[in-house]
């Protein structure tokens, strides 16, 4: 069985970061039958907040985009190597208030481990921009609207995967543990409450 | 849409190829031995690796140990050429969608490709549901 974790993420997002550190911290602790991926989203929401960011928004106004076509571009040497160098540019971006540059892009793709060469290549590259077009095109077919928003599907529950817009580390932690103990925990997780009709056999209080 | 990368004369590729057609999923297939993938292409696969060219290298090709390679003296950009030069570095089948990846074939890590919906949730919604 795999448990599948995707976490949309705007790069410029505190909210995100957080989520990104919450989820990354599960998949290390549960390790092997959970598959994580960070998919990129942008919207209107989130360049008005951009915008409105007085910090970010005067420095330079593609800094939405550019900060993802970056993490597109590392995440082309593997996806741990994309979440790695997207939250170490976070850190510094949000937390250190480092300006965004070139110089930077690159002290942080080497200290992760990129090859740094062809991470020069790629990342304002038409496959970069192609590849967040994909991530998208996923952004609309799992139908999410707000940034730190995570789906989750489980390998062995056909019919459905669930989309939680908020949560913190202990309860998601839990949720996903007892999801990869038993996939009825999970598939009664993901099917409508309440909507069975009545009577309801089994009926429980709680 | 998915794909499926096979090589000729795979048992794996033939029964990831099966398990789809049984499970009415469409896909493209390609094989990458008369039809070689481009250096983006590779690139594409890797995106949705966790550990990048470790995952996809096959140590125990014969091309590999042929042309006496060690993953951990290649940079990723040279590893991309050489997938591109030899395809039978890369195991097979590998399958792929805008989602997600599967190396070679698992019956249970298959299972991820079947189409599903997404239904919201809260967490709280869900403990009371499940305790």
């Amino acid at each position: 069985m795999v448990l599948e974790i995707y976490l949309f993420v705007d790069p410029l997002n505190r909210h995100c970061y957080d989520a990104e550190k919450t989820i990354e911290r599960i998949s290390q602790k549960l390790n092997k039958q959970i598959s994580v991926r960070f998919v990129s989203m942008l919207n209107i929401k989130i360049l008005h907040d951009f915008s409105m960011n007085k910090e970010l928004s005067h420095l330079d106004h593609n800094l939405p985009y550019d900060t993802i076509l970056d993490f597109k571009a590392a995440s082309f040497q593997g996806k741990k190597f994309g979440r790695h160098f997207l939250m170490d540019l976070q850190k510094e971006l949000l937390i250190n208030s480092e300006p965004y540059s070139d110089a930077l892009v690159y002290k942080l793709a080497e200290r992760n481990g990129l090859d740094v060469e062809m991470f020069k290549e790629d990342r304002r590259s038409d496959l970069a921009e192609k590849m967040f077009r994909c991530d998208q095109r996923v952004v609309h077919e799992m139908d999410v609207t707000n940034p730190s928003t995570t789906v989750l599907f489980n390998s062995d529950v056909e019919d459905s995967g669930i989309r939680i817009k908020d949560f913190d580390y202990n309860s998601l932690f839990g949720f996903c543990a007892k999801s990869l103990g038993s996939a009825a925990h999970f598939e009664q997780a993901s099917k409508k409450p309440s909507t069975v009709p009545y009577p309801k056999p089994n009926l429980r209080f709680n | 849409m998915l794909n499926l990368y096979v090589a000729q004369s795979s048992a794996s590729s033939r029964k990831a190829r099966a398990w789809l057609k049984s499970h009415h999923i469409d896909f493209k297939e390609r094989n990458i031995n008369s039809n070689p993938l481009n250096a983006d292409e590779v690139k594409q696969i890797l995106r949705l690796t966790e550990n990048g060219s470790e995952d996809i290298i096959s140590t125990r090709s014969n091309i590999y140990k042929k042309l006496n390679l060690d993953l951990d003296n290649l940079t990723v950009s040279q590893l991309v050429d050489l997938v591109v030069k030899y395809p039978d570095l890369i195991k097979r089948p590998i399958i792929f969608d805008d989602h997600r990846l599967e190396v070679g074939f698992n019956e249970e890590e298959i299972r991820r490709f079947l189409p599903r919906s997404v239904r919201e949730a809260e967490l709280r919604e869900l403990e009371s549901q499940i305790s």
